[in-house]
């Protein structure tokens, strides 16, 4: 009777490490972005949204993601005690890879669009709907950041990677 | 430089134990919805009108109301009765019993009754929708707590009991309104089917029993290779290179074990087969099928557990029909891990049918909720060193709108009545918003707080609130 994209249990199990990884490109913290996947499931199970295809599924919950990592909700069972402060560089940096340590030092603002461009191949029209900005917004943030990335990188690879 | 990003961010997981605790809860796990839910809405007749129900219903459904009000306990005289709310389609009867609602959240119970033959079991599920309340505009400046476009309805129908002798099954559902919504008198339930033919699956087993035996293996048929699915193997960066030439699948029946939590299928063998490759083959009961629709394979997934690893290998997986059930082949665990595979366990999960009934049809029941509506304080000030601007209490919830920045949403709030006597409430979900995040300037929070009463709260009776050892004044 329901499908597979309209079961929550199957969407976490497809979808929780996507969910987290761009909670992760946004907050920079394990805790923090285990926190969003947790809630964006949450409301997964209370909105009970009817979706038309798994496209619509995973479109759902990524923009959900992202509102709720730039809006961090605040859960019973959260930890933190601070609030993500927006502005401030990502609190832990990872131990390997130095792209998304570079994506991690980006101002907040760019750091879920190049995730959804880089990792989940969405297009500007895409990534415009799921963070709800207009694609010209998008496009200005995605040129921005990938010249900050590209500087980043340059200065710690001194010339090695291309981009 | 895409690639790379890609390359790492896959080796980047949560935690395992925090992927088991959400797959519990959207699977399993009716804790944390219990935890949340026991609370409702809105306001006017209720108090003890839950108390009256009317001979006749309590006559046609004895066990269902039974089971209803100890669901309620304490709040059962602040739930509304609600009479009248039933219709009757293809010979099953649905009713909506009760509700218990704030403008916070609303909670519905309703019964699922065969009148003409005994099609309903325990394993019954609904299809259909419960919709009630409107949006609210967010306070200029503010922003809301992000769910309007998504409440105001809910499709998720929890079975709490099913009682063969009266034929019922006794749903919940809710909607949560937090400070996006409010609730409105009109209601409305519109279920357009219901099947006992669905399960899910959410089980599991220990490899700690296999051994380096290669266990009797059987060729895989053409046919089946093409219906074969590959669930995370190029994906995490193995090529065909990484599976086995050899195509078999095991035998069946070879060291059959239970699964626990179901009786609809069962380990019927697991171990090593001819290529060298760990497999598991379950076994079906009869009229029992993985997957939903009748395709065999949508929606259903394994993976083998490794507390406390993240060695990718342990999420690849393949799965092939066999008679009589599924063999499930992880390519990238060959017996050289068989050390590895004493921790693991093996994890089975999705939609399956079973042996049932489908019915399709309508019904669709419009009805009046009534809620207890909050009262909003007449406070402001400052409260642990944050400067709070609201509080609403109604007799199941508390919401609090401040500039918190962390402390409220893990304290317990208390209730202190005016015989001195206390209720708790503890921390339900809320959010906090840096409101000036788009520009430079330093942050401005805007958080909300709500809190559940563990038992109902008569506001006539309520002298204060207590929260972190400060005083709340209710006058």
């Amino acid at each position: 009777m329901r499908e597979r994209w309209n079961e929550p249990g199957a969407l976490a199990r497809r979808y929780a490490p996507a969910v987290y990884r761009l909670a992760y490109a946004r907050t920079g913290c394990q805790a923090d972005a285990e926190d969003v996947m947790q809630e964006v499931f949450l409301r997964l199970v209370k909105a009970a949204p009817v979706f038309d295809s798994e496209d619509h599924a995973r479109a759902w919950l990524l923009r959900v993601a992202s509102n709720c990592a730039n809006d961090l909700f605040r859960l019973p069972w959260r930890r933190r005690e601070a609030p993500l402060a927006d502005d401030l560089p990502a609190p832990e940096a990872p131990e390997t890879g130095s792209v998304t340590k570079a994506v991690l030092a980006l101002p907040a603002r760019y750091r879920i669009p190049i995730h959804l461009y880089y990792y989940e191949d969405l297009s500007v029209a895409e990534i415009a709907r799921t963070i709800g900005k207009s694609e010209g917004t998008v496009k200005s943030r995605l040129f921005r950041a990938r010249n900050l990335l590209r500087e980043r990188l340059r200065e710690e690879e001194q010339g090695e990677g291309q981009i | 430089m895409k690639d790379r990003y890609r390359h790492e961010m896959d080796l980047r997981r949560p935690r395992q134990e925090k992927l088991d605790e959400l797959y519990e809860m959207m699977e399993g796990g009716t804790e944390m919805k219990h935890a949340k839910r026991l609370s409702g809405r809105a306001a006017a007749i209720l108090v003890c009108a839950a108390l009256a129900i009317t001979a006749a219903a309590a006559a046609a459904v004895p066990a269902v109301w039974e089971k209803l009000w100890e669901q309620l306990g304490a709040f059962a005289p602040y739930a509304q009765t609600i009479d009248g709310a039933v219709c009757r389609d293809q010979g099953i009867e649905v009713q909506v019993l009760s509700a218990l609602s704030d403008d916070l959240e609303a909670r519905f119970y309703l019964a699922v009754r065969d009148m003409e033959g005994d099609r309903l079991n325990e394993y019954l599920t609904l299809e259909g929708r419960i919709e009630n309340g409107k949006e609210q505009e967010a306070e200029p400046g503010r922003q809301t707590s992000g769910l309007s476009p998504l409440g105001m309805s809910s499709t998720r129908f929890d079975l709490l009991s099913y009682d063969p002798e009266g034929k019922t099954a006794l749903f919940s559902t809710s909607i949560d309104f937090w400070k996006d919504a409010e609730p409105t008198r009109d209601a409305h339930l519109s279920l357009t089917g219901m099947t006992t033919q669905k399960g899910y699956l959410y089980g599991g087993a220990s490899c700690a029993s296999v051994t380096g035996r290669i266990l009797e293996s059987l060729p895989v048929e053409e046919q089946d290779q093409a219906n074969q699915k590959i669930d995370h193997v190029s994906s995490l960066g193995y090529t065909e290179a990484d599976l086995p030439g050899l195509k078999v699948v095991l035998a069946a029946e070879q060291n059959p074990m239970p699964m626990e939590g179901t009786e609809d299928m069962w380990i019927s063998s697991m171990g090593f087969a001819d290529d060298g490759r760990f497999h598991i083959r379950l076994g079906f009961a009869e009229g029992v099928a993985a997957g939903s629709d009748g395709d065999s394979l949508r929606g259903f997934f394994s993976d083998l557990f490794l507390s406390g690893s993240t060695d990718k290998r342990q999420y690849a997986h393949q799965i092939t029909p066999v008679p009589g059930g599924l063999d499930i082949l992880f390519p990238l665990i060959k017996l050289e891990d068989l050390e590895l595979l004493q921790d693991c366990q093996a994890r089975f999960y999705g939609d399956y049918t079973r042996p049932g009934t489908e019915v399709q049809g309508a019904w669709n029941i419009d009805f009046q909720l009534e809620y207890h509506p909050s009262v909003t304080l007449d406070w402001t000030g400052v409260l642990a060193g944050r400067q709070v601007r609201r509080v609403t209490v109604s007799p199941l919830s508390v919401t609090m709108y401040s500039n918190d920045v962390g402390g409220f949403h893990r304290a317990v709030l208390y209730a202190v009545k005016k015989d001195g006597s206390t209720v708790a409430a503890e921390p339900d979900t809320g959010s906090y918003s840096n409101i000036n995040w788009e520009t430079d300037g330093e942050p401005v929070w805007d958080t909300y707080n709500t809190w559940k009463f563990e038992a109902p709260v008569d506001l006539e009776e309520l002298a204060c609130l207590t929260l972190m050892d400060q005083t709340i004044p209710v006058h």
